[in-house]
């Protein structure tokens, strides 16, 4: 499965590049999945597009070097709740830099809520990339 | 100790959505950027970056947005939140919409093993105003680490 999605990593991004400051090793400044959407959910009654279906890694790394470093957790699927009240945020695709809320996750799918104002998921396509990282919304007091 | 700084800084950081920032100046730019970062403002430091963005870092090209964002941003993440970035010399320069920022950073720190990070980084950034904010379309950074070269495939040695 680890082999699959690493697969599916390169071909979203063609041939991977290496170093940069990936090089040099830190420890993650916060718990962090990367993922793809692999579909979109149903559309609320308005329409509105809040949940999608997932494949899902530990830490963001590019694939030929997540499958040589020690800490890259092998997993393609969430625990139940495992990613509640944390943040996803699009990096490719039409919601690119738009952030939201996890309201819930399923070992394969992501329901959000729009704490942060970017409207909701439309636009979002099968293909897209994001985060969910391990940071908690604060509302303005 | 740090670890409380850094929550307290994450608190104050998050308490705001996280949505477009605004740069007025080239360098509130790249600070900001920085300061994304450090944070793990992960929306607020994309904000910031130009959707035709490309980015030499260390020898290597990420030649678009998407591909600096997925694939080595969250590690410029971790490594701007486990060393401190000290600006030793700035310059800037350019004019109407297309700005360029010059910095060197003395960056100090200890890696994974407990090993200190000590090297100086060079960074150039190119900016371009829209709409009265300036967003980065070009990062190059570089080191004078010599070992740190030597771990990058195609670098000089």
């Amino acid at each position: 499965m680890r082999a699959a999605l690493a697969l599916l990593l390169v071909v979203a991004f063609g041939a991977p590049a290496f170093g940069g400051h990936g090089d040099t090793e830190v420890p993650p400044s916060t718990r962090r999945f990367a993922g793809k959407v692999l579909a979109l959910g149903a559309p609320d009654a308005k329409g509105d597009l809040y949940t999608f279906q997932v494949s899902v890694q530990e830490e963001a790394v590019l694939p030929l070097i997540a499958l040589r470093k020690a800490d890259a957790i092998a997993k393609s699927e969430f625990v139940v709740a495992e990613v509640k009240s944390w943040r996803v945020t699009f990096v490719s695709g039409e919601l690119l830099g738009a952030a939201y809320h996890v309201a819930d996750n399923t070992p394969n799918t992501v329901t959000v809520v729009d704490l942060y104002r970017h409207g909701p998921l439309n636009g979002l396509k099968a293909g897209d990339l994001f985060f969910v990282e391990e940071v908690y919304f604060q509302r303005r007091d | 100790m740090r670890r409380l700084v850094l929550a307290a800084l994450l608190a104050v950081t998050l308490a705001q959505p996280a949505r477009a920032q605004d740069a007025r100046t080239p360098t509130d730019a790249v600070d900001a950027f920085h300061r994304a970062l450090t944070l793990a403002n992960t929306a607020g430091a994309l904000s910031l970056l130009a959707r035709d963005l490309i980015v030499f870092e260390f020898g290597v090209t990420d030649p678009t947005l998407e591909q600096y964002a997925f694939a080595h941003m969250p590690f410029d993440m971790n490594i701007a939140a486990a060393t401190q970035w000290k600006v030793e010399t700035r310059r800037q320069g350019g004019g109407g919409d297309d700005w360029w920022v010059v910095t060197t950073y003395r960056v100090t720190g200890t890696d994974k093993q407990g090993q200190p990070i000590d090297n100086t980084t060079l960074e150039t950034v190119l900016l371009r105003r829209t709409a009265g904010a300036f967003r980065i379309v070009h990062i190059h950074w570089s080191t004078n680490d010599p070992k740190f070269n030597a771990q990058v495939p195609g670098a000089q040695k």
